[in-house]
C-alpha cells in the first residue's frame, strides 16, 4: 500500500481497500461503458484515468475516500464505494459504482454497509449523504434498502437527483 | 502520507511528496491563467484540487508522479517536478514549474536536475530514457530542456495541449554522477 494509515475493511465475501493498479481495468471498463452515465461518462480512456485517480488521490487530501471492493473468493474487482468528497460537495457523498459482472448478487449493498457502519462506528460521523439522480432506479432502489431516507431540506449540488440521508440508527 | 514517495535534497531545495498542505500554494498557480498556460492551467479552484487528487492518483497508481519543491530556507512550496505519464502521454516526461516569486533563481533547473537523477537511479525508478513535453513557444522551458542536455526530438499531439514539442533527455550513461550534463555541453 502507498497510502500509508488507510483502512481495510472486510465483510464476508469482499475486502474493502484503498484502490490501486489492480482495480484499473475494471474501473477505468466501467466508466467507459453506458453504465457510467450518472458518473459523468460514458468517457475516453485518458478521461476515465484521470477520474479514477483522482478518486483515488482523494485519500491522502481527504483522509478517506472510496474503496474498492475486491472479492475475496476470486480478488476480482467489484466496484468503488464509499465517500466522494470534491471541493464543490457541500458535505461528503456516500457513492457506490459496481461493474457489470458483479450486479445481482447483492455485493453492492454488502460493500455499501459495511462502509457506512465503518463511517459511523470508526469515523464517528453521524449521517451521511448520496446524492441520486432521479432516474437512477437501480441506485435509489439500494438507498432505501441501506434505509436512506430523502431529505428535501439538502440541496444536491447535481443537477436531477435528490439528496438521500443515511443515519446510524437507520441502516440496514 | 505517501509511503512510496522519496525525499530528495539539492543545495536550496527538499523535494517530497505532495501532502494535503500543499493545495492552496498549487492551485493558485494552477489557477494562474498566464503562469499555468504552459503546463495546463485549470478553469477554478475545484478543478485546480482534482488536478491534485489525480497527481496523489498517478503516484498511487504508477508509483511516481510530481513531487513538491521545498524551498530549505523558507519552508515555502516552490514549485512541482517529477515525472508524469498519464493515460495518453507518448511516455513518461520529466515536468517542472516553478511557482509565483520562485523564479529566476535557477530553482527549476535544480530541482529537474535532481529528479532526473531520482528516475534514472536503479534504487530510483530505474528508467534508461527520459522526454520532456513542452508547448511550442514557451521559451523559458525550451531553455531549461536544453540546460539540462535535452534535444528537440519530433513534434506530436498532446491528448490536453494540442501540438506539443517532444524533447528528449540523455541517457543514465551520458550524465555525471551528480547528473549534471555540464561536461559534455
Amino acid at each position: 500500500m502507498m497510502l500509508a494509515n488507510a483502512p481495510e475493511l472486510s465483510s464476508d465475501r469482499l475486502i474493502l481497500r484503498v484502490p490501486g493498479a489492480a482495480d484499473e481495468t475494471a474501473i477505468l471498463d466501467f466508466l467507459r461503458s453506458d453504465r457510467a452515465a450518472f458518473y459523468g461518462g460514458p468517457m475516453d480512456l485518458g478521461t476515465a484515468w484521470s477520474k479514477f485517480a483522482a478518486y483515488t488521490g482523494q485519500w491522502l487530501l481527504r483522509g478517506y475516500g472510496m474503496f474498492a471492493a475486491v472479492l475475496k473468493s476470486t480478488g476480482g474487482t467489484v466496484g468503488l464505494v464509499g465517500p466522494y468528497h470534491p471541493t464543490h460537495f457541500p458535505q461528503a457523498e456516500m457513492s457506490w459504482l459496481v461493474t457489470a459482472d458483479n450486479e445481482g448478487q447483492g455485493l453492492a449493498r454488502e460493500a455499501c454497509k459495511t462502509v457506512l457502519m465503518h463511517l459511523f462506528h470508526d469515523l464517528k460521523w453521524n449521517h451521511v449523504v448520496s446524492y441520486i439522480d432521479r432516474d437512477n432506479a437501480r441506485s435509489r432502489v439500494l438507498a432505501q434498502r441501506l434505509g436512506a431516507q430523502i431529505a428535501p431540506e439538502l440541496i444536491a449540488p447535481i443537477s436531477n437527483c435528490d439528496t438521500f440521508r443515511h443515519r446510524p440508527s437507520e441502516t440496514t | 502520507m505517501l509511503t512510496n514517495a522519496p525525499i530528495l535534497e539539492t543545495d536550496r531545495l527538499i523535494l517530497r511528496g505532495p501532502r494535503p498542505d500543499d493545495a492552496e500554494p498549487l492551485m493558485d498557480f494552477l489557477c494562474d491563467q498566464v503562469r499555468a498556460k504552459g503546463f495546463g492551467a485549470s478553469d477554478n479552484r475545484s478543478d485546480a484540487w482534482r488536478w491534485f487528487a489525480l497527481n496523489i492518483g498517478h503516484w498511487q497508481l504508477h508509483g511516481y508522479g510530481y513531487l513538491m519543491i521545498e524551498d530549505k530556507a523558507s519552508g515555502a512550496a516552490a514549485g512541482i517536478t517529477g515525472i508524469w505519464n498519464p493515460h495518453g502521454w507518448p511516455e513518461p516526461e520529466l515536468g517542472w514549474v516553478v511557482f509565483a516569486g520562485f523564479e529566476g533563481k535557477g530553482i527549476a533547473y535544480e530541482a529537474a536536475q535532481r529528479a532526473r537523477e531520482w528516475a534514472y537511479a536503479p534504487d530510483g525508478l530505474g528508467f534508461t530514457t527520459l522526454t520532456s513535453n513542452i508547448v511550442p513557444g514557451n521559451t523559458r522551458s525550451i531553455a531549461l530542456a536544453e540546460r539540462l542536455g535535452a534535444t528537440f526530438e519530433r513534434k506530436y499531439q498532446n491528448v490536453h495541449m494540442g501540438e506539443d514539442l517532444l524533447y528528449r533527455h540523455p541517457g543514465p550513461a551520458d550524465l555525471d554522477t551528480d547528473g549534471s550534463v555540464e561536461a559534455y555541453a
